[in-house]
């Protein structure tokens, strides 16, 4: 059965591990629905998130593919519901929403988005959810047609695990 | 005090003498003058040869590393002389063989900017190398020469690649090196881990009553050949072998039972299917040892000995997997190992193998005066020329499996083939490179007419250096497999395969290489005498039979009891 699976790796941050990663990918013909790096809290360490639908069996190839490469230091696979993920969105959206301060508050006061900029001619409004909540304001918004840009940044993954686990992982 | 400085190419080549490397494969151009300018220095330590073709470079150093046990090297300009190496590091990915690529690049600053000859050589590299790092300064060159080498050669080897850019070769740098030691992100040295699941894996031997051991190259690689030859006499258990196994216990041994898969033979396939236990150590259930997964060794648990955890439960559901180096997790159980009669087991693999002989073996081996030459029957007065001393090293197709079916092997690394990527064009140039590396035995390139033309220029090689290496080429003006493929699976439309071929003798000898041709099964015998007793390298040329098949076959897909004959 297909379905998303997410795969977290902490690699050491050198020129081509990237390149490494999603190979394993393009080789098996997945593609990668949303693909994060950042550093990790351990120095010289990045984390690499990346969603991609496919099967068990699959993923499990290409997790097994991955730990063997030589920056790699740790590489798992999680579903959704095993990870505390978050995704943050930018919306563009037109000046016309201020015309109506109930539309507004329902659209989004009461949707936990923050506006960071205002011009004259549009707004940024940011948003940080699951991408369902974040595709629900985007569809929404495109729906009233006010939505003149929209970018979201790729999951941000949290073990539920203890430090120490962490720290086990990539010795 | 501050220490002499020299270029980064004089630190690559210090590098390389600090790993014990005293042989490469290799070929100049522009990018990499630099470097072979130092060659030029060094050229009383280093024994550079001269390839035609730098694919040819990382073949033969593949074949080096085989016959040896050691890193094979090998050298490369940028662009097309890099990518000319990408099916050699392809092959040597596939088969685990431990080589390190330089290959030059452009200058730093020049990077990106479609320069002369410039290819992003890490990029098109990063799916076949096990690791590959790009030096832009010569400060860098010890440190990634040591870890190449460790990365190379230490648990499941294979292909490592370093793109050397011009800036790197120029520049001054103070020499300094260290062997390469793993650590982890906190400094500290890493330890192996290795599982010893020793008692169970006893007692799934000691309870079996029809085992059976496949041995793959693993078992070569970690030189566990006195382990695996231990267990099986231990057990009493018959062991079969992969391609790639090939020569890991003598052909001879009364517990050898046979080659497994695609083309192997009757018996270990049958077991396999009849077993239960099998004992897999050091290979991966390629599509060609297995036939259909789904119906593969149907009665039997597997234990699965690897160093690779990658491939555990990838092609076939293991039972027990043991994550370790062969020599050691064999060791660790053969104390516990009981000797079991296994008659029954026994007398089933006496069965097979009348059952094939009658079949196929001792029809094909039939001769008749005038009669047209199998291939088989060159292999077998070929085994019987060299008394099974020699390395056979193969290209791809019939000739291949002829090879695998009918050479007798009494020592170690002497089967050197393309197991995993199947490459044509790999004989000729692998065989150069074992011979280097193993001057004092025989060394026999077995290629067909197809193949050898794929490297046809190494004979140049050959000439110049002075590399003693017999080729027996098997002429049946055919791509045989293919066309044998075409045959069974394709109707016998024969499409593209009829070779029209040039005189080979006459190319040989324009070479300066002594070659004969025959083409009657009486000739045979005594031409094989004369090609060994000859010094230097020798082109024997045998016309075969048209359209012969290698037989008994699974077809692909199929289970392994559905061998047609």
């Amino acid at each position: 059965m297909k379905r998303e699976y997410i795969v977290v790796a902490f690699v050491n941050n050198q020129i081509s591990v990237l390149n490494r990663i999603t190979s394993a990918y393009l080789k098996r013909h997945i593609n990668i629905e949303s693909l994060n790096v950042s550093e990790s809290y351990i120095k010289g360490v990045s984390t690499v998130v990346i969603s991609a639908i496919t099967t068990k069996e699959t993923i499990e190839m290409i997790v097994n593919q991955l730990a063997n490469a030589i920056d790699i230091l740790n590489v798992d696979f999680y579903l959704q519901e095993e990870l505390i993920y978050k995704e943050m969105a930018l919306y563009k959206v037109s000046l016309k929403i201020l015309e109506n301060k109930e539309r507004f508050d329902n659209v989004l006061n009461s949707t936990n988005t923050r506006v960071i900029e205002i011009n004259n001619d549009f707004l940024i409004v940011e948003k940080s959810g699951s991408r369902n909540e974040l595709e629900k304001l985007k569809d929404k918004l495109e729906h009233m047609n006010m939505l003149n840009g929209f970018s979201r940044s790729g999951n941000v993954v949290l073990h539920r695990e203890s430090m120490e686990s962490l720290m086990q992982k990539v010795s | 005090m501050t220490r002499k400085k020299i270029n980064g190419a004089e630190a690559l080549l210090l590098s390389l003498l600090k790993e014990g490397v005293d042989t490469m494969f290799g070929y100049p151009g522009g990018t990499i003058i630099p470097l072979y300018d130092q060659l030029y220095t060094y050229s009383d330590r280093f024994n550079h040869i001269l390839v035609r073709h730098e694919q040819c470079a990382v073949h033969a150093a593949e074949g080096y590393s085989r016959a040896t046990g050691k890193v094979g090297v090998c050298l490369a300009t940028a662009g097309p002389g890099a990518t000319n190496t990408v099916t050699g590091i392809a092959d040597a990915y596939m088969d685990s063989t431990p080589i390190v690529c330089i290959t030059a690049q452009v200058g730093v600053e020049k990077l990106g900017t479609n320069f002369f000859q410039e290819a992003d050589t890490i990029s098109i590299t990063i799916p076949v190398t096990k690791w590959s790092y790009q030096i832009t300064s010569a400060d860098e060159i010890s440190r990634i020469v040591a870890k190449a080498f460790y990365i190379a050669r230490t648990g499941r080897p294979g292909p490592v690649l370093i793109s050397l850019t011009k800036t790197a070769q120029l520049e001054l740098t103070e020499f300094e090196y260290s062997h390469y030691r793993p650590m982890n992100v906190f400094g500290e040295i890493k330890s192996a881990n290795i599982t010893t699941l020793s008692k169970e894996a006893a007692k799934m031997i000691n309870d079996s009553k029809k085992p059976l051991i496949i041995a793959g190259q693993g078992v070569i690689i970690s030189g566990a050949e006195r382990q695996l030859k231990e267990l099986a006499e231990r057990g009493n258990i018959p062991v079969a072998s992969t391609l790639m196994g090939l020569s890991s216990i003598p052909t001879s041994h009364p517990l050898f039972a046979g080659n497994v898969g695609m083309h192997g033979n009757l018996a270990p396939n049958m077991m396999t299917q009849q077993s239960d236990l099998i004992i897999a150590i050091g290979m991966r259930f390629s599509d060609r040892v297995t036939g259909d997964t789904q119906k593969y060794a149907p009665h039997a648990k597997i234990i699965h000995i690897d160093i690779d955890k990658s491939e555990f439960n990838k092609n076939v559901k293991t039972h027990l997997a043991i994550l370790g180096d062969a020599t050691e997790v064999i060791e660790t159980i053969l104390p516990k190992i009981k000797s079991r009669t296994r008659a029954k087991w026994f007398s089933y693999v006496k069965e097979a193998w009348e059952r094939e002989n009658k079949a196929v073996i001792d029809k094909i081996l039939e001769r008749e005066e005038g009669g047209e030459i199998s291939m088989a029957q060159a292999i077998d007065s070929l085994s019987k020329a060299v008394d099974g001393n020699a390395v056979i090293v193969t290209d791809v197709g019939q000739h291949q499996m002829f090879s695998a079916r009918y050479s007798k092997f009494k020592q170690t690394r002497s089967m050197i083939t393309s197991g995993g990527l199947g490459t044509m064009g790999y004989g000729l140039p692998a065989a150069i490179g074992a011979k280097i590396g193993v001057p004092d035995r025989e060394v026999v390139a077995v290629v067909g007419d197809g193949g050898i033309q794929m490297s046809l220029q190494e004979l140049g090689t050959i000439k110049q250096s002075e590399v003693a290496v017999k080729i027996v080429l098997l002429n049946n003006s055919f791509l045989g497999m293919v066309r044998q493929w075409q045959e069974l699976f394709f109707k016998r439309r024969y499409s593209f395969t009829d070779m029209v071929n040039p005189d080979f003798v006459k190319i040989a000898e324009a070479y300066g290489i002594k070659a004969e041709c025959v083409r009657k099964q009486e000739d045979l015998d005594k031409a094989f005498k004369r090609m060994i007793s000859h010094k230097g390298a020798y082109l024997l040329e045998v016309k075969t039979r048209k359209e012969e098949n290698v037989f008994p076959m699974v077809p692909a897909g199929a289970s392994l009891d559905d061998m047609i004959f």
